[in-house]
């Protein structure tokens, strides 16, 4: 007995003693909490455009030269004042005056340089430079105490939304990636990281713009989308960035977004019987998108017809979706048949757990509408890394006819940033190659105002009506959950930013 | 005894070696980690930079030889996502683990030893029955069910405990309560059986005639001899929390060594899988020493073997 | 004559057999519902109409208990608006094969190399000891995440990878029981005769190691369903429209607070299984046990 007693006290004291180690993390006053899914796994500023790291420091340490306008996708300045392009291959930035960092260094065009220089530094792998600026070839250089100029091998016309990527650091910053206590202009100063628990930012009094209301913010994170709206509802959370549709069941604290991800199952057209137009047309034609909506997704998400949502420069606003007719389907079907195609072919559907919520019952719902207007389908569910093999090139020479669960998101302004890669003949996840659509791409990334618009707009007319490549889905819908004590409206950014100077009391 | 301790301890340092090289070579087989890491428009130029950089283009063996050459250095590898050596991430969430599991065993332990003795005393009786019925549902109920549901009534509706995370007891409440939930329910089923078959055995039917008290009988002569399944079982159970108390620490938001598994395994960060499978093995096999040492303690004729 | 006399014997057998069974009722209940899973799992799929297991949109989450639909609703309808009673039925034949393959590739394989390391100790027994450390440090997941790289998915290496990571905690619960029982006056007893080892460890020791470890094997059975539903979750695992109840379980997940019903009665029928095995295993338990039979025997009884 006297075994047990014992052991029941030193399990006690135990659990007091390690209890006691750690601190809570709540928030009172002008403090707010916020609940992200993941911990960021590193918070260097040229990281800025992962989402996971943006939240926590874009706009709130760091601030980027230019600014996107969520609206719009319109340029506004924020670090630059004002910017012209001076020759077919250089820009001119100039930078505002009197910011200082949080470390006391002056912002001027040298650290602007130094802080660029260090983001496009091919011995690390910011993200800046492999998802913005992978093939630009760019040279930066002060032209004066606060002005700079950015000099490019091609002419690249959305440079002033590039910059809106383009996170500034002072220049007292380590060379190599992996900063643990990012220096910036923001409002907020990084404070500190418990590895595992909880970052916490507090306000900069020396900013140069206007006082946000609150004065110190605690990241926490829970993978479980039902934890963060429990947080929220029982204040142990002021905001939870983004909850499944399936939590999101209080309309009083809860808000709906566009979050600029746009769904589709991109077809593999070099297979067949996917190389028949007829065939891709029925499958479009097969889908009851209407029916999908409310049920699988949620009910705000807007049907597709290209791969850029409405606010970004390029989308064409006169093309219409695909309607629901499943006779038209299979009548496609049959005519495709009957000309030899091999529409009873085994086509795999490509899918990638938890990429968007009910990811899965998606799919089984293609599988069935499909499998109702006469194709055979099979569902290949994966986690993130096999679906990756898939998704990019180089592809499997053996490979045979696929459909491929996918999303995409563009909320940088302009088409360029999702046609290349998604259309081009050489693009990384391309399916497509067609000669017409490959010359527009390269025509509109180099043109400017309306002439690139419109030429924008033909690719996507061209893609949509004529070549099919994608069964299309929707523009998507996120849905965060706001303490009623602040006042907080989600945007199309909301995915990759959370400007806390935004955030008021009520 | 001490022989018998450093032969253990040297035969699980060639386990713990076969199972680091195995781990090595076989996650390697798992795909392209540059894949992951870049982003999805990361043209293929940065996709080959970026392998050849970090290697994992070579051949295995050169991937071998470079990380031995590490290993003298006393480098354990350097984790592709969070920018840090590999061992000081796994030792910052090792003692979240391990703390959670030995609370958790503790009270699982001295709860199956308790009410699967009383059920065992009267087999079939009610008592056995209830327990019965009660430790097997615990014993099969889904973890996140509970947690979630758990989370659900006393958080949000009753308001009694903090929904989630790390802090001081209220927080430790819920996230033991649920690891506790299934190996009670299967120790009492051993402690149960087992003590069944040791309390008709002969030598308590002996001691029974002699008139020895019952509380002793129990205690003293039965129980000792039912306790071996019942330790190999426990430490099978602390064992598997160890390897991870996974769903626990992903719902609770505990920063402990399962979750970084699973995330590691599926970012593909070998440097960090490598790196805690090694920890976790070293723990694993201390609980397994741990244990044969016990056998060798209740039971006279193995010590003397 | 000879022939009476034998069919009688059988005939009284199955009588004692069935007595004993009454005599526990619980086990009883429990015998009976596993025959019926067992039917459902061989016969199940023929009797459901495949409307039942199509998609439709209007019934999504439709909730349980209602009247207003055909009874195949009556414990509602899953995420894309399928009948929870049609899916348990067709998960019923994954789920049984799945986990009982499992179950019992592992217990008979950790239970024979537990008793070979157990009686033999010395190198071999150590070899097998540290091969059990191994397996039980690997995690399971990586270990199927592995599997599948190389292989295709599929049912057959979902069971090799659940099977092998069970094995552990029946190589060392077998070994454990090993120990004690060798030690015993029988065996020394029957090492006198000169019996060979095989005969020792099969004849001799393995039965009365078989009790803890079917004890063992029937908890087992509901992990390794709860195990294929993580494996499930993350990927590994079953592929829809294939379904197992463990699958069912994890995509309910997000549901739990619309729709509690689609995790909670797949877990409810994993439970219900997993208890009637246990009772049908501690009826076992006391039956083989010649000391312990005495409960449920009817003593006094004419017709023997």
């Amino acid at each position: 007995m006297k075994l047990k007693n014992l052991s029941f006290a030193i399990s006690t004291a135990t659990i007091m003693a390690i209890g006691s180690m750690f601190s809570p993390a709540y928030s009172a006053g002008k403090d707010i909490t916020i609940v992200i899914a993941e911990e960021p796994d590193i918070v260097d500023p040229c990281e800025a455009t992962r989402s996971v790291v943006g939240k926590i420091v874009k706009q709130n340490v760091t601030e980027t030269l230019t600014e996107i306008n969520p609206a719009d996708g319109s340029v506004t300045p924020r670090l630059a004042t004002s910017w012209k392009q001076t020759d077919n291959l250089t820009w001119e930035f100039n930078i505002r005056k009197g910011i200082k960092f949080h470390d006391g260094e002056d912002l001027n065009a040298k650290a602007v340089v130094k802080s660029i220089n260090r983001a496009l530094n091919p011995k690390y792998d910011c993200e800046i430079r492999t998802k913005f600026f992978g093939n630009i070839k760019l040279k930066a250089s002060a032209i004066g105490s606060h002005t700079i100029s950015v000099k490019t091998e091609s002419p690249q016309p959305i440079m002033p939304a590039l910059m809106g990527t383009m996170t500034i650091v002072s220049p007292n910053t380590q060379e190599a990636k992996g900063v643990r206590d990012p220096k910036g202009t923001g409002p907020y100063l990084f404070n500190t990281w418990t590895p595992g628990q909880s970052v916490t930012l507090k306000r900069f009094d020396g900013y140069w713009g206007d006082k946000p209301e609150v004065e110190n913010a605690t990241y926490v994170w829970r993978n479980e989308s039902a934890v963060r709206a429990a947080m929220v509802k029982t204040g142990e959370a002021d905001i939870a960035a983004s909850i499944g549709v399936q939590d999101a069941n209080d309309p009083k604290m809860d808000f709906s977004y566009f979050n600029s991800e746009t769904s589709r199952l991109r077809i593999d057209l070099t297979r067949a019987p996917l190389n028949d137009i007829r065939v891709r047309k029925a499958m479009n034609l097969a889908i009851d998108l209407d029916g999908l909506m409310g049920t699988i997704f949620p009910k705000g998400v807007v049907k597709m017809t290209q791969i850029v949502v409405p606010s970004i420069n390029g989308h064409n606003p006169n093309l219409k979706p695909w309607p629901y007719n499943p006779a038209e389907a299979k009548r496609l079907v049959k005519e495709a048949k009957a000309d030899g195609v091999p529409v009873d072919k085994e086509i795999v559907l490509i899918g990638r757990l938890g990429i968007y919520p009910n990811a899965t019952e998606a799919m089984e719902a293609m599988h069935a509408m499909l499998t109702e207007v006469g194709f055979n389908i099979k569902i290949k569910m994966m986690e993130t890394a096999g679906w990756l093999d898939f998704l990019s090139r180089p592809y499997a020479e053996d490979r045979g006819p696929a459909l491929q669960q996918a999303q995409h998101d563009n909320n940088n302004g302009d088409a360029v940033f999702s046609m290349f890669n998604k259309y081009a003949c050489k693009g990384a996840q391309s399916m497509t190659c067609d000669k017409q659509v490959d010359a527009w791409i390269t025509e509109a990334t180099a043109a400017t105002g309306i002439n690139r618009r419109d030429t924008w707009r033909k690719v996507q007319k061209r893609l949509h009506e004529e070549i099919v490549p994608d069964v299309q889905m929707f523009h998507m819908v996120g849905f965060s959950r706001v303490n009623p004590r602040i006042k907080f409206t989600p945007t199309i950014s909301t995915n990759s930013e959370i400007q806390i100077s935004q955030v008021k009391f009520n | 005894m001490r022989q018998y301790l450093s032969k253990r301890i040297f035969s699980s340092i060639l386990a713990i070696t076969g199972l680091f090289v195995m781990v090595f070579f076989l996650a390697r087989l798992t795909g392209d980690p540059g894949h992951l890491y870049l982003p999805i428009d990361a043209p293929l130029e940065v996709r080959k930079e970026f392998s050849e950089k970090h290697g994992f283009n070579d051949p295995i063996y050169i991937q071998f030889g470079k990380f031995l050459g590490d290993l003298t250095d006393g480098n354990l590898g350097y984790s592709l996502r969070k920018e840090r050596p590999a061992i000081d991430i796994v030792l910052e969430a090792i003692p979240v683990t391990l703390s959670l599991a030995a609370v958790a065993m503790s009270i699982a332990f001295v709860g199956a030893i308790l009410i699967g003795s009383l059920a065992a005393y009267r087999p079939n009786g009610i008592f056995d029955r209830i327990s019965r019925v009660i430790s097997l549902t615990a014993a099969s109920a889904p973890d996140f069910w509970v947690a979630i549901t758990a989370i659900l009534i006393f958080s949000v509706s009753l308001g009694w405990l903090p929904t989630s995370g790390i802090g001081g007891v209220p927080y430790w409440i819920m996230p033991i309560a649920i690891l506790v939930i299934r190996p009670l329910g299967l120790l009492v089923q051993v402690v149960r059986g087992s003590m069944i078959t040791a309390l008709s055995s002969d030598f308590v039917k002996t001691a029974r005639a002699k008139g020895v008290k019952e509380k002793v009988v129990i205690f003293k002569h039965a129980l000792r001899n039912a306790l071996l399944p019942v330790i190999t079982v426990a430490g099978d159970q602390a064992a598997a929390i160890a390897n991870g108390a996974v769903i626990v620490e992903t719902i609770f938001g505990w920063p402990g060594i399962g979750k970084l598994m699973i995330d590691s395994i599926m970012q593909r960060d070998f440097a960090v899988v490598q790196a805690s499978i090694l920890i976790t093995a070293i723990v694993i096999l201390s609980i397994n020493i741990i244990i044969d040492i016990a056998y060798a303690v209740l039971d006279p004729r193995i010590r003397h073997k | 004559m000879q022939l009476i006399l034998e069919k009688n014997h059988l005939v009284n057998k199955f009588r004692k057999i069935f007595s004993m069974f009454m005599n526990d009722k619980l086990a009883l209940i429990s015998i009976i519902f596993l025959i019926f899973m067992v039917f459902l799992a061989i016969f199940g799929p023929f009797l459901i109409s495949e409307s039942y297991t199509k998609m439709n949109l209007r019934l999504r989450n439709l909730e349980p208990f209602s009247f207003d639909h055909h009874f195949m609703y009556f414990l509602g309808a899953d995420a894309l608006g399928r009948s929870m009673i049609a899916r348990l039925i067709l998960a019923t034949q994954n789920t049984m094969f799945i986990a009982g393959s499992a179950v019992i590739l592992s217990m008979t394989l950790g239970g024979v190399l537990g008793l070979i390391s157990g009686y033999y100790g010395g190198r071999t027994g150590n070899l097998i000891m540290r091969m059990a450390d191994i397996i039980m440090s690997f995690p399971s997941l990586l270990l199927a995440v592995i599997v599948l790289y190389m292989f295709d998915p599929g049912l057959l290496n979902l069971v090799i990878v659940l099977a092998f990571t069970r094995m552990p905690i029946y190589m060392r619960t077998a070994r454990a029981e090993v120990l004690e029982i060798r030690e015993r006056l029988f065996v020394s007893a029957a090492i006198s005769m000169g019996a060979s080892n095989l005969r020792i460890i099969f004849k001799h020791i393995a039965p009365l190691t078989i009790p803890t470890l079917i004890t063992i094997a029937t908890l087992d059975f509901a992990f390794v369903m709860l195990g294929e539903s993580a494996l499930s979750f993350l990927g590994v695992g079953i592929q829809p429209p294939e379904v197992t109840w463990g699958l069912m379980v994890a995509q309910g997940r997000n549901y739990l607070q619309i729709a509690w019903w689609l995790a909670f009665f797949p877990g409810l029928i994993i439970m219900l299984v997993a208890l009637s095995l246990n009772l049908l295993s501690s009826w076992l338990r006391i039956v083989l046990d010649p000391r312990q039979r005495w409960r449920l025997e009817n003593i006094g009884d004419k017709s023997e």
